[in-house]
């Protein structure tokens, strides 16, 4: 998966918010719980990327790049 | 013992004097004799209960750390010398040892919960020919959720299991929250737990405060309150209907949000004489704008718990994300690809409500928050086209007002799961709100509820004094205003006299318990 393909996931979600420069995506609420699992079924559907529950913290969601970071390290794995 | 007792009062100042009279060190230990004591004053029969809990728990985790710390080395040494497959099928065997133990342990904490708070339940509702009368030990719900929490992350690696027993026993026990939370976690709550505040009179005089306020909510409004709901609520109240519903919506919302926010300032006050810092439990709940966004600021810990260890757990296992995946392979990305997200949130919902209590009307309570959201969310596409149409209506002062008002009548409609007996009590009386038009009568009657002229202008004032703090703290100006020490001691002062003043206490009065209490 690259960034931008993460990138148009996420504006999916929420069109209004710059997700390339957003930070505290968690910590500010603009993602909501539902979201996040929303955003866990595309990894896993689209990508065959699985997050598991433990990676479900906010440092992980809280900035696209976290989230990418996180990605990769699963891919890597 | 309660919060409201003299006992505990005394109980916090003379710990007060231990715990700064004894070395750094030590002082966790002080906070411990504390939390037995307080416990074994509330009924030394349920210490065994607790005592189970904190051994099982402490046990467990240290078997689960000493596991995986055995894991790491194992695989560092043979990250060489062993092919890959190999590697992996180690780390499965130890896995599944782990959660083995896991399940012990979880299995046997939730078990004990649930017989107790369960089995008389049960028993009633599938009509079985015995019955049992076993009293619920004092903050079981919430000791057992904390410590099933920190379970859960030393089995996930989020942080090594604690090595003391007593500073473990001390993280499930401390008593400022054992009687309504805040349901703490471990990596947050023992950064100061154990370190040894020293003595700081400023801190000393924002505890002091935080507990008066907390008081005041409690003694002042909540208390205050109870006996005209209990009116209002009685069952077969057939004489209050329609708009007498309303009122009691309203005042109920008031009388938990200061009973319940209450009990948690006394708790975080308390915590904060011994430089304790306890997670916050509300943000101002009664501003939100949705529902979604009400249970992120309402009970948060609580929340949190039950989306970090159930909702997304449920949401990211293999089978739900298989059910999404076969979904939306035969329906696309429509309604019915969302079963799976639907079901986590029913789920998560009922277990929720079941958590409060044993009875049908706390599962239909929980079960009422997880349609109302599914409901929403489901509706959010013609939401979002309707405020296409309208661009700039969502941030107008006059809209976030309509928004917040919706939301508190929303969640008081909801609360009635709370006030009457059974659905048909509850339907009875959310249908009268529709059929009886009586307000005449209410504004005519209002003195039959037993509140005095007095009493009312009480109740204004302080909702009125709730909101205006609850809107300022929103810009951090209350806290500023207390930085000032003579602004701090004059306002613990105030709230000590307003507290004696009009506070319901005294010969002749016996306070309600705290409403989470129960739980």
């Amino acid at each position: 998966m690259t960034f931008e393909q993460l990138l148009d996931l996420l504006s999916d979600l929420h069109p209004e918010v710059d997700f390339l420069h957003a930070e505290g995506l968690i910590d500010n609420k603009v993602l909501t719980s539902f979201d996040v699992v929303s955003i866990a079924a595309e990894l896993s559907e689209t990508y065959d990327v699985e997050l598991g529950a433990v990676d479900i913290v906010p440092e992980n969601f809280n900035s696209a790049r976290a989230l990418f970071a996180l990605i990769q390290k699963r891919e890597d794995e | 013992m309660t919060f409201l007792s003299g006992g505990f009062l005394l109980l916090v100042g003379g710990l007060l004097i231990i715990y700064y009279a004894l070395p750094k060190r030590l002082r966790y230990l002080a906070l411990l004799g504390g939390s037995v004591a307080f416990y074994a004053l509330c009924g030394p029969k349920f210490l065994p209960f607790l005592a189970v809990t904190v051994l099982s728990v402490y046990g467990t985790a240290r078997l689960l750390g000493r596991n995986l710390a055995a894991q790491k080395a194992y695989t560092a040494l043979h990250k060489k010398n062993l092919p890959k497959e190999a590697l992996t099928a180690y780390k499965q065997r130890q896995n599944r040892k782990r959660t083995a133990l896991f399940l012990l342990g979880l299995l046997l904490n939730l078990g004990l919960l649930g017989a107790l708070k369960y089995t008389s339940f049960l028993l009633e509702a599938f009509h079985a020919p015995w019955r049992v009368d076993w009293v619920l030990p004092l903050g079981i719900s919430f000791y057992t959720f904390q410590s099933i929490g920190y379970l859960i992350d030393v089995k996930r690696g989020k942080y090594p299991p604690e090595t003391n027993l007593l500073k473990y026993a001390l993280f499930a026990s401390f008593f400022p929250q054992m009687i309504q939370g805040p349901i703490s976690r471990y990596d947050m709550l023992s950064k100061t737990l154990y370190e040894g505040a020293d003595f700081d009179w400023d801190r000393l005089g924002r505890g002091l405060v935080r507990m008066l306020w907390g008081y005041g909510k409690k003694l002042i409004l909540a208390d205050r309150l109870a006996p005209a709901l209990s009116l209002l609520f009685r069952a077969q109240a057939a004489e209050y209907r329609g708009s007498w519903v309303l009122l009691g919506m309203v005042l109920y919302a008031l009388r938990l949000y200061a009973d319940f926010t209450g009990g948690i300032d006394i708790a975080l006050g308390v915590g904060e004489l011994f430089g304790v810092t306890m997670p916050e439990n509300f943000d101002r709940p009664y501003l939100s704008r949705n529902i979604e966004e009400y249970w992120t600021r309402w009970h948060m810990t609580m929340g949190s718990w039950f989306r970090d260890y159930v909702f997304y757990p449920l949401n990211v296992s293999k089978a739900f994300l298989r059910w999404t995946k076969g979904l939306r392979g035969r329906f696309g990305n429509g309604f019915l690809s969302r079963l799976p997200l639907y079901a986590a949130t029913l789920l998560t919902w009922l277990a929720t409500g079941v958590w409060h209590g044993a009875g049908w009307n706390f599962a239909l309570w929980g079960l009422t928050n997880g349609v109302v959201i599914i409901l929403s969310l489901t509706l959010k596409p013609l939401y979002d086209r309707f405020h296409g149409r309208f661009p700039g209506l969502k941030e107008k002062k006059g809209y976030r007002c309509f928004e917040i008002l919706r939301t508190f009548l929303l969640m008081s409609l909801i609360r009635l799961w709370d006030c009457y007996a059974g659905p048909a009590g509850v339907w009875g009386a959310f249908s009268s709100l529709f059929t009886t038009w009586n307000y005449g009568q209410v504004a005519a009657q209002l003195s039959a509820l037993g509140l005095s002229g007095a009493a009312w202008a009480i109740l204004l004032v302080g909702a009125a004094l709730l909101l205006f703090v609850s809107l300022k703290k929103g810009e951090g100006s209350f806290r500023r205003f207390l930085d000032s020490p003579w602004k701090l001691w004059l306002t613990a002062a105030g709230l000590l006299l307003l507290c004696l003043l009009l506070g319901a206490y005294g010969p002749g009065y016996t306070a309600s318990d705290f409403i989470y209490g129960r739980f």
